[in-house]
Parts: C-alpha cells; structure tokens; sequence
C-alpha cells in the first residue's frame, strides 16, 4: 500500500519575475492498494515531476507524508521498496557503464543478494529476456542503444531492485507509437509476473489509459479528481473534461479494415 | 580495463605515452644519464659543434648541451607536471563539494573562486616572488594558487549539469551515498573534459615559467632549464641559430605529446568520443532568418 | 507545376559513404499537405533539411531538387538564404531552441522580416499582431516584449507559425511540429497549422510520426522507412486500408494506443468532430 498524505511542495525561485517561493504542490493524497496501476495526468508545470520526486525520495516534502506499507522509508530502506523508469533515455544510464554493470548496480552488489556472481550473471540474463531482449545486449553501452532498448533496459533494471512500486516517469512520452505500445505491453506482462504496482505520470492521457487501472488529474498542484479508467468519460470537474475533450479530438479513431499484424510482420 | 586496453591501442597515444615516459625517466635519472656536469663550464670548447663527446654541442659556455636538457627535464616537465596535478586535484575537490552540494556551499566556495580568479596571473606570481622570494617552488606556488580557481569552477558547471541526469538520480533511488555517487557517477564524466583542459593547462605552464626564468624569477642561473636555455640562445640567434633547436624543440615535443595523450585519453574515457556522427545542431536561425542579419 | 520536385534524392554520410537515404523521389503539389512518415530513424528529417540545405558538411546529397520549376541544388548559398523563409518557410520541433535566448522576441522577429521585406518596427509590429492574434495568441504587444524563456514550448510554436503567416512562403515545412509539446496543447498546434495553411494558401511538408496530426491535416502521406518510401497515397487511404504491412503497422500501433481510450469513453467515432 503507497500512501501519499497531503503532501506540500514549494521551490524557491529566483526567476525574472523576482524572488519568491513558487507552491508546486498545494495538497496531494492518494492511495495506491497494491498491485494496483494508477496514472497520474498533468500538463507541463502541474507538479507532476515533482510528486514522482517525492514518492521516490528524491526530495522531502514540505509537509505531508509518503508512508509504504504505513511507513516511511529513509534513504536506503527505499530501494526494494520503490524504484523508476524516466523519460530521457539518452542520460537514465550511466554512459560510461555497460548495460551490464548497469543491471548489476540494481541487483546490488553480492554482499547485499548474497550471490554468486553466476548467479548474479543468470539473474541479469533472466531479466532481460523478461523484456525481450537477448544476451548480447549485456556487454553494450548506453549510445549504442535505440529509444526503445534503452527503455527496455531501464524497466529490467527497475524490476531487478525488487520494488513493490515503479515510478514511471513520463517512461514512454519519448518514443515511437509503435514503440510506445511495445513497452506498454512489457509493462503489463511484468505488472502480471511480478505483482509490482506503477505510478504512471505523464501528460499523455491515451497512454495513460492503456496501462492504467486508475487515472488522477492533477492541476495547479492538487488532485482534482480520481476515477477508474473504464469511466473515464465520466470526468466531472471541468479541467478535467477540457482535458478529455482536447484528447478525444485527437483520435484517429478510422474503421478498421484489415487483419492484426504478426510479429514477424513487426520486424 | 576496457578503457586502458583501448587507450593502448591507440597508436598514437601510445607513441605520445613512450615518448612523456621516456623523458620523465630520463629526467628522473639524469645524474646517470648525463655524460657531463650540467653545468661544467670550458670556455675552450664554446658554441662546440656536435661531437663524439659533447653529442649535441657546446653551448656559449662550453657547457654541454645534452646534459642541459637532461638536468631541465626536472623543471621543465617534472615539476611543472606535478603543479598542473596539484592544481587540478585541489580544484576538482573544491569544484565537486561545491557543484553536488549546491547551495551555500557552492555560492562560498564560487566566490572564493572569483576571488582568486579576479589576480590577473603575473600579477599574482610576481607578488608571490615579491613575498617569498625567487626561486621554481615559488613559482610553481603561485600557479597553484591561481590555477586551482580555473579548474573548479569547470568542475563545479560539469558536476552541476551531470548532477541533474537521470542516471544520477536513479542511483539515488538505490540508496546510493553521495560520495559513492561523486566518485563513481559524477567524477568519471568530468574527467574527459578536465583532461583536455588540463593538459592544455600544462604547455601554457610550461611556457609561463619558462618566460619567468627567462626574466630571472625563476630558475636562476647557472641550473639548466629549457626556457632559459632557449633565451640564452637568443643572445646568439643571428650567429649561432643551432643553441635554439634542442630546447626549442624539446618543449614542442613535450607539450605535444601531452596533447595526443590527453585526446587519446579523452576518447578511451567516453565511450562515445570518436564514434560517428552527432546529433545535428539545430540550424534554427538559418531556417528562420534567410540572411545574415548583424 | 508542382511546387516541389525531389527526384533521386541520396543523402549519405561524408566520411563513411554509409547511405542514410538511397535514392528517394517525391514531389508536392500545390496548395496540398504531404506528410512524411515514419519512426525516429527512417530519415525524414534529414530529407528535409537537405531540401533547405541545412544538413552540415558531414553529410553529402546528391540527386534533383526542384523548387517551382528552380533547381535548388545549382542555387548558390547566397540564393538559397534568400529562400529561406520568405519562400520556403520552417517550422521546428522545439521552439525554445528557434530563438536565440539572449534578445527580446519581438526584436528577433522584427529583424528577420526587416531582412525580407525592409519593414519598419511599427510595420511588423502591425502585421505580427495580426498574424498572432488570428491564432489565438492574447495581447500579442505584450508576448513581444519577452524573451523566448518566459514562453511555453506551445506559445513559442503559435509565433512560429505566426512568424510563418507573415512571411507568406509558397512552401512551408513543418519538422515535427507536436513532438515537443504536450499531449494536450498537440491538438491546438494542429488546428493552427490548418490556419496557416487556409490563410496563407500554402503547400505544406509536415514531417511527423503522430498519425493523428497527420490524418488531421495531411492530404497526401509518404511512408519511410530507413531512408526509402515503404508506401504512398492520399491520408485517407493509407489511413484507412494501408497496403504495406509496415504501415499497417504503425497505424496499428496507433489504434492500439488509443483503443482502451475509445472504449473508456464508449467508442465514439470521430465523425462527432
């Protein structure tokens, strides 16, 4: 169970329009059972960023709580607890490390999992067949890797801390639709493997609606409304449906009049 | 090891490598190496061409040229090299403390930067001389005391910007300390950037104390040093163009070689320097503007 | 005569002689939208930089150009600067990076179309306020006056356009104009590109991988795929029965994305637009 209790967030700023301190978030509550996936919209500047901040530990908030399981975690204690895939994938791994040593900093050294280091080795190979990736990719480097490998990547990596909760960063915001619906779906399969439940914050409410059980809509720096995906277009609050209405025009919503494609036919 | 076992093969940075560890050895054992006193004076044997005995001549003072620029190495390169590190060391330290820590700490530390940056150089090294006295150490301790300024604040913008990535940020979410973070995270990508600085940093050194020995701040005669020897050939340019070419061209290959080794080093480091093709700069303005507007 | 002619375009790198586009042909007929697509990678944005030769010396082109009836690749550098803008018009990915960060918009503006038209500040001012206010930019003055940090992406891409409106071009090439911006302010870019097109009765390039800006504003839609056309056709019929399954697989991936969407909403078709 994540918990995020009335959190308040500000910056101090010392922008053109002078010093002063700029409230991201007013107040924001939310409960996640576990397991469970929930989106988080917001457009640019609704704090979204920062609230994906806070529930990682990246930063403290100002008032509030973040509580896992009714606690609140310390530094350290966070990792297996929570973990993320961002959004620029060109600097999410460390560009001088192989994707190896990448995996490898996740699992934790073997003081910590107490494993061999084939054990270890499987462990990192196992992962990344879980995100459709073959061996070979071990002994590459960040740049050599396309937006979706990198994504890949960086999911397996999540998933190699053994964290209850993802933070998905605006995860897929960079890539190709087709690429988009890929990941999409690994995401989903290993939400079914391994129980893990997502916090999926992103300006894109279609994407949003693909993955997610729960969609909240954060403006001006709180919650303004929560519904189940399958309602979404009961959305009452109107920010909330100007929203809806901005999405719904952009559909290419065209009959469709042939067959599925075939993986192959993907490649 | 990756990284050392591309540097290697590189050739010429191994070249450059075998050339520097060459003349650092040689400098280190020159009281073997040197077939005479460096500064053994025979007037009988002046402006002396090259000989059997005296390999690369006689200079105005009989003295042999060889064991002069063996003895300069010393100076020339040893110290010099070991000033340019100090410097770098202490001004990573202070860039790294102030640009991951942020705040109070990096504007104090900045502004001692700006201080100590705001000496114009020769200034500073001559009021140091003026202090303690003339003599290599002393400058080589106003280098330090200037220089250190410079390389922090390049520290302190690279770990800023490199601070904010991704990958930064998610070995946090591992629990990861910060001094784990600087040294295995931060550190490893500043460091291209602070080689070729670094290294470009070294041949003006290089340069700078051997115009101040040049005007008698530094090394004093009768010690070998190749600025100096290359301003007492300047005495006999027009007559004896010769006494110019071997410090002349010691300190072309010196400060040459450090250069390929530091680019070679910058691209073992980054795994991505040397392989194609960038992204593209944005042309905006040339799309937008259709001339050259002033 | 169409307004542009690209036949056996070849684009590859300088150095390696590794091609990027082998030899491609298209052509856009005028007053009509072709839009280019594909996945990151396929080449389309080099394709059109290399139209306005902007693509660095790193890359060699070779192949035809024709710009109504003019050969742009035996134009001298001088004529092809003149073009830039005033007939051929851009409009890029990420507007904050369009602008130089240092001057005051209004400014900049003014300069570009004093270099093309030798208008006075009060002319362009004039006309700018115009072109603004016709796609929806409030109290334009004031939006002049600030520098291009002060702006969202999305208001930095309404004075590009604006910009675009101004300058009138016969061709205008738009270079993922949605990418950068957010999911939401998307559909406004698209609107106002429909704008500019009607007001300024232009021919357009749009360079996109977002099939719904396409199927919005594109008439003809040219599929690439690592450098070479996979397909090619009007929007609506690639759109709706695409014939090469690569196609048919980014439009798939397109309806699959938005699927769950629809049915949340209860699969409204877009005829209620």
């Amino acid at each position: 169970m994540l918990s995020v209790e009335k959190i308040a967030k500000s910056y101090s700023s010392n922008g053109w329009r002078g010093p002063g301190r700029h409230l991201v978030l007013k107040e924001v509550s939310l409960e996640c059972r576990p397991g469970e996936c929930v989106g988080i919209i917001g457009a640019s500047g609704s704090g979204k960023s920062t609230l994906g901040r806070l529930i990682l530990g990246l930063e403290q908030p100002d008032a509030g709580s973040v509580r896992i399981d009714g606690e609140e975690l310390g530094r350290r204690s966070r990792r297996g607890a929570v973990s993320a895939v961002f959004q620029d994938y060109r600097s999410s791994i460390h560009p001088f490390f192989t994707v190896r040593q990448a995996l490898q900093e996740a699992l934790g050294g073997s003081r910590r999992s107490g494993d061999s280091k084939r054990e270890s080795s499987r462990k990192l190979e196992t992962a990344l067949e879980q995100v459709g990736l073959d061996v070979t990719y071990l002994e590459r480097y960040p740049h050599e890797l396309s937006g979706g490998q990198a994504q890949r990547i960086c999911l397996a990596r999540a998933l190699l801390t053994g964290a209850r909760w993802i933070v998905l960063d605006e995860a897929v915001s960079s890539l190709d639709a087709p690429v988009q619906v890929q990941v999409l779906e690994l995401l989903r399969e290993a939400r079914g493997i391994y129980g893990t439940g997502y916090l999926f914050i992103t300006h894109d409410l279609e994407a949003a609606a693909y993955l997610c059980d729960r969609i909240a809509v954060l403006h001006e720096g709180r919650i303004i409304e929560t519904i189940e995906t399958e309602r979404l277009g009961e959305l009452r609050t109107p920010y909330a449906r100007e929203l809806l209405d901005k999405f719904r025009l952009g559909h290419a919503l065209v009959p469709r009049q042939h067959a599925a494609i075939t993986k192959e036919e993907r490649e | 090891m990756k990284r050392i076992s591309r540097l290697l093969s590189d050739r010429l940075a191994l070249l450059s490598l075998a050339v520097l560890a060459a003349i650092a050895a040689a400098g280190m054992l020159a009281p073997w190496l040197a077939p005479h006193p460096p500064d053994e004076v025979n007037m009988a044997l002046r402006y002396g061409p090259w000989s059997l005995h005296y390999l690369l001549g006689n200079d105005q003072l009989g003295r042999c040229v060889l064991s002069r620029i063996l003895y300069g190495i010393r100076p020339s390169v040893l110290l010099v090299l070991a000033a340019v590190l100090a410097s770098v060391l202490i001004g990573a330290a202070v860039g790294m403390a102030a640009g991951y820590a942020g705040g109070r700490t990096d504007a104090l530390l900045m502004r001692l930067c700006d201080v100590m940056l705001s000496f114009p150089g020769y200034v500073m090294t001559l009021a140091v001389i003026g202090v303690l006295g003339v003599g290599l150490q002393n400058i080589l301790l106003a280098f330090i005391l200037m220089k250190w300024a410079w390389f922090a604040r390049i520290v302190r913008s690279s770990v800023r910007q490199i601070a904010d990535a991704d990958y930064v940020r998610f070995a946090r979410t591992l629990g990861t300390g910060s001094l784990a973070i600087l040294f295995r995270h931060i550190l490893p990508v500043c460091v291209p950037e602070l080689a070729v600085v670094a290294s470009s940093s070294f041949g003006s050194t290089l340069l700078q104390v051997s115009g101040l020995s040049f005007l008698g701040l530094g090394i004093q005669a009768p010690q070998a040093e190749w600025g100096m020897m290359l301003s007492e050939a300047r005495q006999s340019m027009f007559s004896r163009p010769e006494l110019m070419l071997a410090p002349g061209l010691m300190i072309v290959l010196t400060v040459s070689a450090v250069n390929f080794l530091s680019d070679a080093m910058q691209q073992a480091v980054d795994p991505q320097a040397g392989s194609s093709k960038r992204h593209q700069p944005e042309r905006a303005e040339a799309a937008l503007i259709g001339r050259e507007v002033a | 005569m169409d307004v542009l002619e690209v036949s056996r375009l070849s684009i590859a790198h300088a150095g390696s002689g590794a091609a990027i586009v082998p030899e491609l042909s298209f052509c856009v007929k005028e007053k009509s939208c072709l839009a280019i697509v594909g996945e990151s990678g396929s080449g389309k944005s080099i394709v059109c930089k290399a139209i306005m030769r902007l693509n660095g010396p790193a890359l060699r082109q070779s192949g035809s150009i024709r710009f109504k009836g003019t050969e742009l690749t035996e134009l001298s550098d001088d004529r092809i600067r003149g073009l830039r803008g005033a007939q051929i018009g851009m409009i890029l990915q990420n507007g904050m990076r369009a602008f130089d960060p240092g001057l005051r918009l209004g400014k900049q503006l003014h300069s570009v179309l004093k270099a093309h038209f030798g208008w006075s500040r009060e002319q362009s001012r004039e006309r700018l306020s115009e072109a603004m206010e016709l796609l929806l930019l409030q109290s334009p003055t004031a939006v002049l006056n600030r520098y291009p940090h002060e702006l969202s992406g999305g208001m930095l891409q309404r004075l590009m356009i604006a910009l675009t409106l101004v300058l009138q071009p016969e061709l205008v090439i738009a270079d993922e104009p949605t990418t950068a911006l957010d999911a939401a302010s998307r559909q406004e870019a698209i609107g106002q590109l429909i704008s500019l097109r009607r007001q300024a009765g232009c021919s357009m390039i749009l360079i996109s991988h977002d099939l719904s800006a396409v199927e919005r504003i594109a008439d003809e839609v040219l599929v690439l795929r690592g450098g070479m056309t996979v397909e090619r056709g009007t929007a609506a019929e690639l759109l709706t029965s695409p014939r090469h399954a690569y196609t048919r697989y980014l439009v798939e991936s397109k309806h699959a994305l938005s699927g769950r969407f629809a049915q949340a909403l209860g699969g409204r078709t877009h005829a209620e637009r």
